[in-house]
């Protein structure tokens, strides 16, 4: 064969295999408790959605076991799903005028639908949403003052004696606030209490 | 081939590959809880300031663009004060909103206060201060401090009125813990 010809069929070869290399679907491992949102640019879905925000011809998935991406032509990223506690020392003063100091921990959860997955991928991002030191940061102010505003109405000994139904009732106070976020509440402990009569002064345990 | 018409070939090929290079359209990508800001000369076609809320592409030669965070903001403030029949106070508060998810109003508020800022979580605290600390006074000064522990609920909601809109589209919800009177 001619060598010119030769090298050009070697250069066209080599590009040919380039190009389906860099368009070969990727695979993407999902864990248990992860999902993969993948959104895939516009000329290449169909779906059309009624929200404005969403692209006409673009498309938003949620995926929740392993899946193939297109990686020059989708983004993706993947969200951790799994429970997340965000434990607080948190202090305060009760109706009766003696003060408290606990810990409280709260269990937060992204429920695995993919309407919440996407408006807490929206509302913190991917990766702050996936990290429990972050989350436990950026919830703090909500989450403590939920207590100490349930706290504020009761006495030392509902809260030495009923520790799971005031739990209980700041896991109802918050869950529709929570809800809004994408976010779900799974339980709140209230722990290590101790009791004061001046702020800071052991009292009882 | 004499030299003049290879110099200018080798230019014009170079030339060429550097314009294919600025022409051709680069995907950005855009993560949920992000947007990208384009702004193309008024002249140009599809020219103006434009908002993606998704990933789109971008000509390097017409266009700049920044991206914006979307993200939910929490701002916090210490605030001192006095209530409604003198005790002095203090409390910790957070200012939390998300930036507007509509075209309109992020495109105003990238034009103001700007997407520098908006990207600055040190400026926008600074941005919101004085009227968040206005606000919670001015609610804690109806207030007895009796009543105010047990009325958390309330004071929030409250302040998060009196703040009312911070920006077109944006609109806070507020939180207060570790109230203390001195």
């Amino acid at each position: 064969m001619d060598p010119i010809a030769l090298g050009f069929s070697l250069l066209i070869g080599v590009f040919a295999l380039v190009t389906l290399l860099s368009v070969r679907p990727a695979k993407v491992a999902l864990k248990e408790g992860e999902a993969l949102l993948r959104f895939r640019a516009a000329f290449a879905a169909a779906p059309r959605y009624a929200d404005p925000n969403l692209p006409p011809n673009g498309e938003f998935k949620v995926l929740f076991k392993t899946s193939y991406v297109l990686n020059f032509i989708d983004t993706w990223e993947k969200l951790d799903l799994t429970p997340k506690a965000c434990i607080y020392e948190i202090s305060g003063r009760l109706c009766d005028g003696s003060f408290y100091s606990l810990e409280s921990e709260f269990t937060i959860s992204v429920p695995a639908d993919s309407a919440s997955v996407l408006q807490v991928a929206r509302t913190y991002g991917v990766e702050r949403a996936s990290s429990s030191r972050e989350m436990q940061e950026v919830l703090r102010f909500g989450l403590v003052e939920a207590v100490q505003a349930r706290l504020a109405g009761s006495t030392s000994e509902q809260l030495l004696r009923e520790e799971t139904r005031l739990g209980a009732e700041i896991c109802d106070s918050l869950e529709s606030e929570l809800t809004l976020l994408g976010l779900q509440i799974l339980d709140v402990n209230l722990r290590k209490v101790r009791l004061h009569k001046k702020e800071s002064k052991s009292w009882t345990t | 081939m004499d030299h003049l018409t290879l110099a200018l070939g080798s230019l014009l090929i170079i030339a060429s590959v550097f314009l294919v290079i600025q022409l051709k359209p680069r995907l950005i990508s855009v993560r949920q809880g992000e947007a990208l800001v384009r702004r193309r000369k008024a002249w140009l076609p599809g020219g103006g300031t434009t908002v993606w809320f998704w990933s789109t592409h971008v000509i390097k030669l017409f266009d700049r663009v920044e991206k914006v965070d979307l993200t939910r903001r929490h701002l916090r403030y210490d605030v001192d004060g006095k209530t409604k029949d003198g005790e002095r106070f203090t409390i910790s508060g957070e200012l939390a909103f998300t930036l507007p998810q509509t075209e309109k109003d992020l495109l105003a508020v990238c034009e103001e206060p700007g997407v520098e800022v908006l990207n600055n979580p040190e400026a926008l605290k600074s941005l919101f201060a004085d009227d968040f600390r206005d606000a919670t006074r001015r609610v804690a000064e109806k207030l007895e401090a009796e009543k105010l522990p047990a009325m958390a609920e309330d004071f929030r909601f409250t302040v998060s009125d009196v703040l009312g809109s911070l920006l077109p589209g944006v609109y806070p919800d507020t939180h207060f813990i570790d109230l203390k009177f001195q």
